[in-house]
């Protein structure tokens, strides 16, 4: 296998305490998309600066498409086109003067530039727009200007952080089309950061799921899923605070991991379908009453709740809107 | 044209082409230095009747009018980092190979060639009003060249205290706190010998000033080249050592990230 990019033990404080990245390891073979998942603040942003040379690691080594971040940033910077997850694009300018700028700013001139930037425009739909000022852009047009810029240079590995928050579910989904697009077309390699499960989910080859600055799993999305014991149980319960119903599941043959959160008893089952009668017999007998039950094959929700030991949701919003 | 004169030039172009956009902003930039010369003219006129004050008001005062510019106009530059900054403009050109010093060297040259555009229309309006050139035509240009290395240490100090500030808030209050104080302890407005004395120690060592006795000494009398090549001499170490401040501040900002 062919390395795009590999860290060694990278780690980032920011004053006074964060500890942005505590200890990331990791590699990614060329030619793959390359999601990393995590919830707002887990060091997503700051390790995908780290790579791209914008930021310096207080510790730890890094390579991009072969170079030393550390020690020759500008030739990385000739490899590989980025995609920051603000815009990134003057929108006092048209999109064929953003271009034009950008291009200039890669050592990219005259015809060529040209050539690039009108072949750029009719990948990227944007041709009837490229004279427009880009304020007057829609979302979803103006990230595909940003995906446009960041692929002017023809990079060897490609960084998109956050390539789709704030757009719409149509947009969205254009955007993969677009993402997965390049990766087959170009074999190249695609670096993607997102706190979406469904997105890495439907784009990355391999996963790293971080939280709190550390990488808490890594593997294809479907390993990760089989590496969780069977299927998830989901129990609506009608009353709160029935710990008499942990009691009851625990003398059911294969299940396990049980959790009682408020009136949602969750745990897991090799088989979810074939465990579900024994369950709820086994509620019943203690008087626990139902209102839903769900199985479920396991989530990349479930993966991460697993690895990083709490829900995903509670860690997006527990950080709050200060994402870093 | 190497890639580090290209890479400027664009960044030349744009901030140009954003001025070009803003009808409203660029009617007050062509009408601004047209009001300051007439108001201030009209509201001092009389000071050249005060004893010991030499040569017309109008002659007097086009120097200061024109290093007004410099500072007032040259000093709200780093409005456009800190939203390039708030867009994510900053660190999209941070991550290509191009030259740092682009992007406020750059800048800067666009704030200068603005301010040299504005004294072109001070220069006429000044003739129109009757005043003098003594130093000629090259009296005359070395005045547009002052007004642009001020400018310019302007715009490079400004560009400093966005990138390092990142607020409008932060860039509006430093700059207007020294604006007017940095005119007015200078001799803009009011002739040397008529200035309290506290004054004319202070404006000694005030860069304004300076640059308002180099373009005086340059455009309105018979050119004195003493006094113009010391000021413009210290004017130009004074403009690269503020490019050298605002590029420390570019290094300081990516070390926050």
């Amino acid at each position: 296998m062919q390395t795009a990019i590999e860290a060694v033990d990278v780690r980032k404080h920011y004053p006074p305490d964060v500890q942005a990245l505590d200890g990331v390891s990791l590699a990614v073979e060329a030619g793959t998309i390359f999601g990393v998942l995590g919830p707002n603040g887990a060091g997503k942003s700051t390790m995908t600066r780290v790579l791209c040379s914008l930021t310096r690691p207080d510790s730890g080594s890094a390579t991009v498409a072969g170079i030393d971040v550390l020690k020759h940033p500008v030739q990385v910077r000739r490899a590989i086109g980025v995609v920051g997850q603000k815009h990134g694009s003057d929108p006092n300018a048209t999109g064929r003067e953003n271009l034009v700028l950008h291009g200039e700013f890669n050592g990219i001139t005259g015809r060529d530039l040209k050539g690039r930037i009108a072949s750029a425009l009719e990948r990227f739909e944007l041709v009837d727009a490229a004279d427009r000022l880009v304020r007057t852009y829609s979302g979803g047009m103006s990230r595909r200007l940003d995906i446009a810029m960041g692929l002017l240079n023809h990079p060897q590995v490609l960084f998109l952080d956050e390539p789709t928050t704030g757009l719409d579910p149509e947009a969205r989904t254009q955007m993969w089309t677009y993402i997965e697009r390049l990766a087959a077309e170009e074999q190249m390699t695609i670096w993607i950061t997102t706190h979406y499960m469904d997105e890495a989910d439907n784009l990355a080859l391999q996963l790293a799921i971080v939280d709190r600055g550390r990488i808490v799993a890594q593997g294809s999305p479907d390993q990760l899923k089989r590496e969780l014991s069977g299927d998830a149980l989901h129990v609506e319960l009608v009353e709160y605070g029935e710990t008499g119903a942990i009691a009851a599941l625990e003398h059911v043959d294969g299940v396990g991991e049980i959790e009682l959160d408020g009136r949602l008893l969750r745990a897991r089952a090799a088989d979810g379908g074939a465990a579900l009668p024994a369950v709820l017999a086994a509620l019943e007998t203690q008087q626990v009453k139902v209102a839903s039950v769900k199985v479920s094959r396991p989530s990349l929700d479930d993966v991460y709740l697993r690895f990083a030991g709490r829900a995903f949701e509670d860690a997006d919003s527990e950080f709050g809107e200060a994402s870093a | 044209m190497t890639p580090a004169l290209r890479q400027t030039w664009q960044v030349f172009l744009r901030g140009t082409r954003t001025l070009m956009r803003q009808p409203a902003y660029l009617l007050i930039t062509i009408v601004q230095p047209i009001v300051w010369l007439l108001l201030f003219g009209a509201l001092f006129k009389s000071v050249s009747r005060i004893p010991g004050f030499h040569g017309t008001y109008i002659d007097f005062l086009t120097p200061g009018v024109v290093v007004m510019l410099a500072v007032f106009g040259a000093g709200w530059s780093g409005m456009a980092f800190v939203d390039d900054i708030a867009n994510g403009v900053m660190d999209r050109m941070l991550v290509t190979p191009a030259w740092r010093g682009a992007l406020n060297v750059g800048w800067v040259a666009y704030e200068a060639a603005a301010v040299m555009a504005q004294t072109v229309l001070i220069v006429i309006l000044a003739l129109l009003l009757g005043a003098d050139f003594k130093g000629g035509v090259i009296g005359v240009i070395l005045m547009f060249f002052v007004g642009a290395l001020l400018a310019s240490t302007v715009a490079s100090l400004s560009n400093a205290v966005g990138v390092l500030g990142r607020q409008r808030e932060t860039v509006i209050g430093t700059v207007s706190f020294f604006q007017l104080p940095l005119t007015f302890l200078s001799t803009g407005m009011m002739q040397k010998n008529l200035l309290p004395h506290w004054i004319q120690t202070t404006a000694k060592f005030n860069p304004v000033n300076w640059a308002v006795e180099a373009a005086r000494a340059a455009a309105m009398q018979k050119t004195d080249w003493s006094i113009v090549g010391t000021r413009v001499g210290m004017l130009a170490v004074l403009a690269v050592v503020s490019a050298f401040v605002a590029s420390r501040a570019f290094a300081r900002y990516q070390r926050s990230l």
